[in-house]
């Protein structure tokens, strides 16, 4: 599907691909991978030339933007227009992002691979031992190239949910700073994003052992459907049941926002969609609940502006959300 | 979707963002338009014509909006107005839902994030409304000529005019659909600035 969906975007996919791919697109779950696929793409693009048989086209185009600035610097300010012709044959490519990144970095005879998934992107990785990542937007992973051999050490920055594949001679050992988590073969999910107050480890099946490597006594083991929640500034562990599914989905392209305040909200908005915002100091304590599929973030933004007395606004490429005074009226009266 | 800032540079007026959206949507949008129009001149006119008018409408983009489906929308309506046209031209035509291109949805569901009516039934729709329009006298001969194929002799016996006054209603009422095909076309172009700045 992959190869099709690149066609497609290249304007190469023949009639018979294109119905394939309508009817795959047209399963909801398809979309968001149909989405990350095409984000990929605009970006492998950055310093290709144009698309065969458009060069015309582009010229043409060219032409008549010239002549209509010309028309109106007939009427208008002469200098104006030099600036706009000098714009128009002024070009320069730039597109932003790009999808994962895997580099290696030599330590003697150790290589360190390491696995990334920007900000608007979702990566699903196969490790060398069949284990498999997801990796939420904005994190990473980097494991050695003993990897598999004499370990199973992984060392996480940001949000992961791991199948592992079972070895009980070789444990798979999760690193995130204050906190380890050692395991055999299970599936659970790790999110700990430098930067934030806690480290959250969620069971789905299978058992977990916590570990501390600063603190040798510690450990505690986890049983399927319990959250532990390390708050790093008091080292204090939190044991909850959950429903596994709300932490755990993400990796599906689903993110559930439940109960949380906007500066959570701005935080996972900012990740899922590679976007920068701001927000009133007074809209902190707004709380949201939602859920986002593949939705575009111009109708998540809408939805926002719907369920809270907020609308946005735009200041350069920031997204800015303030306190809509006039619904703040509507609803007190 | 593009980023935000390739938006923004847009809408200042930056050509290499333009530039850069004209490079990742020429293929497809010309794939659209194929499934339309065989004559590939007028696919590249109509494709020519859309990214002009992005340009020249560049002040009403709204930066989180997706332009995308801004420049699908025009091309749409490019596209109807031509067929519409063409049609117009031929001796006789039906109004009749014609069989619709399923591919359309593809490029639906890609470039506007949903599925809407097809091409074919807005053509339909959009070309009933005209015909209702016209002056009813007009509106008789055009449809029993026109649509319904009949000679135009046969026509003005039963309604016991001249050829003459036939051909002039023929001409009048295909002056009018074609205005107001037309100016729906601005009219479309408000609708959609409108739509994007919500």
């Amino acid at each position: 599907m992959k190869e099709i969906i690149e066609k497609y975007l290249e304007g190469r996919a023949s009639a018979s691909e294109q119905m394939q791919l309508l009817k795959w697109v047209r399963k909801k779950e398809n979309r968001i991978v149909f989405n990350s696929s095409r984000l990929g793409w605009n970006k492998s693009q950055r310093n290709k030339p144009l698309p065969e048989g458009s060069e015309k086209s582009w010229l043409n185009i060219q032409d008549q933007m010239l002549q209509k600035s010309f028309k109106r610097w007939q009427y208008s300010d002469k200098i104006n227009l030099l600036v706009r012709i000098a714009a128009i044959f002024f070009f320069v490519l730039s597109l932003g992002g790009g999808a994962y990144i895997v580099s290696s970095t030599k330590e003697k005879d150790i290589w360190y691979s390491e696995i990334e998934a920007e900000n608007g992107q979702i990566s699903k990785v196969k490790l060398p031992d069949g284990s498999m990542v997801w990796l939420n937007s904005g994190s990473k992973i980097s494991y050695n190239n003993l990897f598999a051999e004499n370990n199973r050490d992984v060392k996480l920055e940001g949000e992961a949910y791991f199948e592992v594949q079972t070895n009980e001679d070789l444990s798979f050992v999760v690193n995130s700073g204050e906190i380890q988590v050692k395991v055999h073969g299970t599936k659970f999910n790790v999110e700990a994003y430098p930067g934030s107050e806690n480290i959250d480890v969620v069971l789905e099946s299978g058992k977990v052992q916590l570990l501390s490597p600063e603190v040798a006594s510690f450990q505690y083991f986890l049983s399927p459907g319990e959250r532990a929640s390390f708050v790093k500034s008091n080292n204090q562990l939190n044991i909850s049941e959950v429903n596994t599914m709300k932490y755990t989905s993400w990796k599906d392209g689903i993110l559930n926002i439940y109960n949380q305040p906007l500066v959570e909200v701005v935080k996972r908005l900012e990740k899922r969609y590679n976007q920068e915002f701001e927000f009133a100091e007074e809209l902190k304590d707004y709380h949201f609940t939602f859920t986002i599929k593949s939705e575009p973030l111009d109708e998540i933004i809408q939805i926002m502006e719907k369920i809270a007395p907020i609308k946005t606004k735009q200041e350069k490429n920031v997204i800015v959300f303030e306190l809509d005074e006039e619904k703040v009226r509507e609803l007190s009266r | 979707m593009f980023d935000i800032q390739t938006n923004y540079n847009l809408k200042k007026g930056d050509p290499s963002a333009f530039k850069d959206v004209f490079k990742l949507l020429y293929p497809r949008l010309k794939g659209y338009c194929k499934l339309f129009i065989s004559d590939d001149n007028k696919v590249e006119d109509l494709i020519q014509e859309t990214f002009i008018t992005l340009w020249e409408k560049r002040n009403s983009i709204k930066t989180d909006r997706s332009i995308e489906s801004y420049l699908f929308v025009i091309l749409r309506n490019n596209c109807l107005n031509f067929l519409r046209n063409e049609k117009l031209e031929k001796t006789t035509f039906s109004i009749d839902v014609e069989e619709v291109s399923e591919l359309q949805y593809l490029y639906q569901i890609d470039l506007l994030g949903k599925e809407e009516k097809s091409l074919e039934e807005q053509l339909v729709t959009s070309f009933q409304e005209a015909v209702d329009e016209l002056p009813d006298k007009m509106k008789q001969v055009f449809k029993r000529c026109k649509i319904e194929g009949r000679k135009q002799k046969e026509v003005a016996d039963e309604m016991g005019i001249s050829i003459k006054m036939v051909e002039k209603h023929i001409a009048k009422a295909k002056e009018q659909i074609r205005k107001k095909l037309v100016d729906q076309y601005p009219v479309l172009i408000i609708l959609i600035t409108l739509l994007l700045e919500k």
